[in-house]
């Protein structure tokens, strides 16, 4: 199947290794873990958790790849970074959509303005705004750095965008309450999830690899 | 020369600037009376009452005319290659940074003074006594936005599509601080008595604090050359 030599430098084993973790991963939530009370829709759940995670994870490398990127001036770390923010990006995405979903079924309402939400769907603006700052500084050094003083800059306002509208909406508590925290899960569910979290980490270790190379590789042909 | 006089010196020269050329003071002014035109057609116009919609309103105010005011921040000192100039002052990079800050808070903070005032006029606010914490409240968003804003400014002025990024770029990040802003807003004009005012102010000089000092250490990778 991999018989593009690029594909292959780009892809190692660990590809492989993530696609059977997230078959897995698929038979843990649909086939291991039973019913909720709540029916079917929450089975969206070994989805969501997941992809929140490895979203804040692959943020959380984009950050420590920015401070190394200005600390060391190497464009290795700049790869890593560039790497790991898009991939965040579109774990982010996946978890807002599936949240979405769920919150349909289970709140009967897309969206709902909690702390929470509005910090991830702020995370993913900033990463979006992240995105757009990189397509439009033309020098590769000054993209690096300017990126990395951006993500920098970012994180630090994250947790603030948390406390603000947390102060906010605990003056005005919302209708809906926040459902299902890991502690008041059923074991098999527990199991599940936590199997989940880790097949979609090591998925995100796998992209991130071959993104990874291949921002590598890109780099070698400029 | 100290460092401190040599950011006042700096901040005074931006501000001279600007009260000659008058270029980014008089945008600013026309365009924050143009938004709270809009938001009286918006909301007031359609049966809204005022005390409803003037955090909103007056926050829209501050954050896109300041947008305007830092976009020209750095842009003038691209002329003639001046920034270049203030870079081989025998100074720490700190200096610029705190230098062209404190001139965009000034040019800010008179802007938004003056609009602060006429809102509170065109739509009858109940809030003369109070005034002066509004202008606080409004004074700690504005060194907030501009620290950030002048990081950001420094950058864009490096990309393409510079005027349209620099919002894109600072909006996102300043949004705690502009939450905290209408929260406590919301509160004086509500006049309820200490409810969530400290709190809320607090938060936003938390903000002041911390994003001033990530910016002071990572203006300097933004202009190296």
């Amino acid at each position: 199947m991999v018989r593009d030599p690029a594909r292959r430098r780009c892809f190692g084993p660990e590809i492989w290794f993530a696609g059977v973790a997230m078959h897995l991963a698929m038979l843990a939530a649909f086939l291991y873990a039973p019913q909720d009370v709540s029916g079917e829709a929450q089975r969206i759940f070994y989805f969501h958790v997941p992809s929140a995670w490895v979203a804040f994870l692959a943020f959380f490398v984009t950050v420590i790849a920015s401070i190394a990127v200005l600390a060391k001036r190497s464009m290795w770390w700049d790869s890593l970074a560039v790497s790991s923010a898009e991939i965040g990006t579109l774990f982010c995405t996946m978890a807002l959509v599936s949240g979405s979903i769920w919150g349909k079924a289970a709140w009967n309402v897309w969206w709902v303005w909690d702390a929470r939400l509005t910090t991830t769907f702020i995370v993913w603006l900033i990463y979006a705004s992240y995105a757009v700052l990189r397509m439009n500084t033309p020098s590769a050094e000054r993209s690096a750095r300017f990126a990395a003083v951006y993500a920098i800059v970012g994180f630090a306002s994250v947790p603030l965008t948390f406390l603000a509208i947390r102060l906010w909406r605990t003056q005005h508590p919302p209708a809906v309450v926040m459902g299902g925290d890991g502690g008041g899960l059923e074991p098999k569910m527990l199991h599940a999830l936590l199997f989940c979290v880790g097949a979609f980490t090591v998925l995100f270790v796998a992209f991130l690899r071959g993104r990874f190379r291949l921002e590598q590789l890109r780099r070698a042909t400029q | 020369m100290s460092w401190l006089s040599a950011v006042l010196c700096l901040a005074v020269k931006d501000v001279r600037h600007e009260l000659r050329t008058r270029e980014a003071l008089a945008s600013m002014f026309v365009f924050s009376l143009l938004v709270i035109v809009l938001f009286h057609f918006g909301f007031s116009d359609l049966g809204a009452g005022a005390t409803a919609f003037a955090p909103g309103a007056l926050w829209v105010t501050f954050t896109f005319s300041a947008m305007i005011g830092l976009s020209r921040s750095f842009a003038v000192e691209e002329l003639n290659g001046c920034l270049r100039g203030l870079l081989l002052c025998p100074h720490d990079r700190s200096v610029v940074f705190a230098g062209k800050m404190l001139g965009a808070t000034a040019s800010i903070a008179a802007v938004s003074t003056v609009a602060l005032v006429l809102f509170v006029i065109l739509f009858n606010l109940p809030v003369l006594s109070q005034l002066w914490l509004l202008w606080l409240v409004m004074l700690l968003g504005v060194v907030g936005i501009a620290s950030v804003g002048t990081v950001f400014s420094a950058m864009t002025t490096g990309t393409r599509m510079r005027q349209t990024l620099l919002p894109v770029l600072v909006l996102p990040v300043i949004l705690p601080l502009v939450v905290f802003g209408m929260q406590v807003t919301a509160r004086i004009i509500d006049s309820t008595p200490g409810g969530g005012i400290g709190g809320g102010m607090l938060g936003m000089v938390l903000f002041d604090v911390i994003l001033t000092t990530v910016g002071m250490l990572t203006f300097e990778h933004v202009v190296v050359e």
